[in-house]
């Protein structure tokens, strides 16, 4: 992949310069881009803490003995690590916008 | 007047520049990972450290562009400016920075560090040498979005956070958090150092450049980047503990679910804008990640005379260093008597500051304490705890 998803949204909108010579439009699809990614990211990684949290001592009112953790749902706990992992591709998506030799020519 | 020790005299002025830059800004990226405990102090300002090192080496686009759009230019560099200029918007810089540091103020160091620069470029050539509308659209609007935008996604990514895992009761959730805040607070601080030891970089090469040393439209030498990363990196690792004490405690208390979503909002605030071509400021992101986190919570506290004096902070940064910076410029210009006063005028001025934190220190001990007991006065929270 030599070019980044967010370069390719930004060459998709018009880079047009408007009042006090501000590109509006840009401002505007950071602020779209930046609440959809975050909101997504800590919504997805706190319902799988939320799943992988199912089956635990606190959860049920159950006593806190090592019997109890196996009572968790198999489905639940892969999906917690799903999300989790989801969280964990997010910063490697992050470092590599930092990291410009991964996306430049 | 050898030019080479005046170039001389700018490396070293940037190189501490570089260094306030670093523990200034450690904040930033840890303020809320300390606030929790998520990491040791040692353990954040240490990693911190390493990653704005990393994060030097990583590029040098933005060093190639430190004062395009904002400085005067024409076909061949910068007619207005001359090192002894850019010495003198240095000085105004470092001492706002050491200013704001005594105060506890998160303020942008990046804004200083142009202030410093545009103060000097008038008194040193007139209002020509400043391209205003440039510092418009590529200081002031930035400055101005950037809290309200990162406050608004971490206000929401608060909510979201809180009310996914039942106010972090359910089991395991506040460790998930203080892991995940850990990981979100180092891509910051990477991203902090792909960006600020640059700006030091390009102006000693636009030193070099303006002075004859280095052909134009060359990017930083090796040397420089080693030394810039390394001042900002050592800067970083004596912790700026007033401004972190500030941020992590005295905005409000944070917690970790608020932490992990704060540092979430920074992260991608600052990755999205700057990969977006519009970037904004760090400090601005940060400071108003917390506040918005501070609001997502229910019932919870944000101290808004804390958050106004940060904000005056903010607005006054740039005409104050413009001012610092502006009157070395005039006293420098005078000729070799003139700078020399503003060589010692420097190390008196920012000498004081050092002395007056050191009679109220804020140490890594000392950094989660309650402003209410804390020794700090002059800690801008200090007084807002006690008038709340």
């Amino acid at each position: 992949m030599s070019t980044s998803l967010l370069a390719a949204a930004a060459a998709a909108s018009t880079p047009a310069t408007g009042f006090l010579g501000v590109n509006w439009s840009s401002i505007a699809e950071v602020c779209i881009v930046t609440l959809v990614a975050t909101v997504v990211i800590v919504t997805v990684f706190s319902v799988g803490l939320r799943l992988l949290s199912i089956g635990s001592p606190d959860d049920g009112g159950e006593t806190a003995t090592a019997g109890t953790l196996s009572s968790r749902p198999v489905g639940a706990t892969l999906l917690g690590y799903l999300c989790v992992g989801v969280g964990g591709a997010a910063v490697l998506y992050g470092i590599y916008l930092v990291v410009p030799l991964f996306h430049q020519h | 007047m050898s030019v080479l020790i005046v170039v001389l005299m700018v490396i070293a002025i940037a190189l501490i520049f570089d260094f306030t830059n670093g523990f200034h800004d450690t904040a930033n990226a840890m303020a809320t990972s300390v606030a929790t405990g998520a990491l040791k102090p040692r353990v954040a300002v240490l990693i911190s450290a390493v990653l704005n090192l990393v994060g030097a080496f990583l590029s040098t686009q933005v060093a190639k562009t430190v004062s395009s759009g904002i400085l005067t230019e024409d076909g061949k560099g910068l007619p207005h400016i001359t090192p002894v200029l850019i010495f003198a918007g240095l000085v105004g810089a470092v001492l706002w920075n050491l200013g704001t540091w005594w105060l506890g103020l998160p303020s942008s160091s990046t804004h200083a560090l142009f202030g410093g620069l545009i103060g000097a470029a008038i008194i040193g050539s007139g209002l020509s040498a400043v391209d205003f509308s440039g510092v418009l659209s590529k200081i002031v609007l930035p400055a101005v979005l950037s809290p309200f935008i990162a406050g608004a996604v971490a206000l929401i990514a608060t909510y979201v956070a809180y009310k996914v895992t039942k106010l972090a009761e359910v089991h395991g959730a506040k460790r998930g958090f203080r892991h995940a805040q850990t990981v979100s607070a180092s891509l910051v601080s990477l991203a902090h150092g792909t960006n600020d030891a640059q700006k030091t970089m390009g102006v000693v090469t636009l030193t070099l450049i303006v002075s004859g040393y280095q052909a134009t439209n060359t990017g930083p030498q090796l040397w420089v980047i080693l030394i810039c990363g390394l001042a900002i990196a050592a800067g970083t690792y004596t912790g700026g503990w007033r401004i972190m004490r500030t941020v992590g405690k005295n905005i409000t208390d944070v917690e970790s679910p608020q932490g992990f979503a704060a540092e979430t909002s920074s992260a991608a605030t600052l990755l999205i804008s700057s990969n977006l071509g519009f970037p904004l400021s760090t400090t601005q992101i940060t400071s108003g990640a917390v506040v918005g986190a501070g609001l997502g919570k229910r019932l919870a506290s944000v101290h808004w005379n804390t958050v106004s004096k940060i904000a005056v902070g903010w607005i006054v940064t740039l005409p104050a260093a413009a001012l610092a910076g502006g009157v070395a410029a005039w006293l420098a210009g005078t000729g070799p008597i003139g700078l020399v006063i503003v060589v010692v005028l420097a190390i008196g001025g920012g000498g004081t500051f050092v002395m007056l934190a050191r009679r109220h220190p804020v140490s890594q001990h000392t950094v989660n304490d309650d402003s209410a007991t804390a020794t700090g006065r002059p800690v801008v929270a200090a007084s807002a705890s006690a008038a709340s």
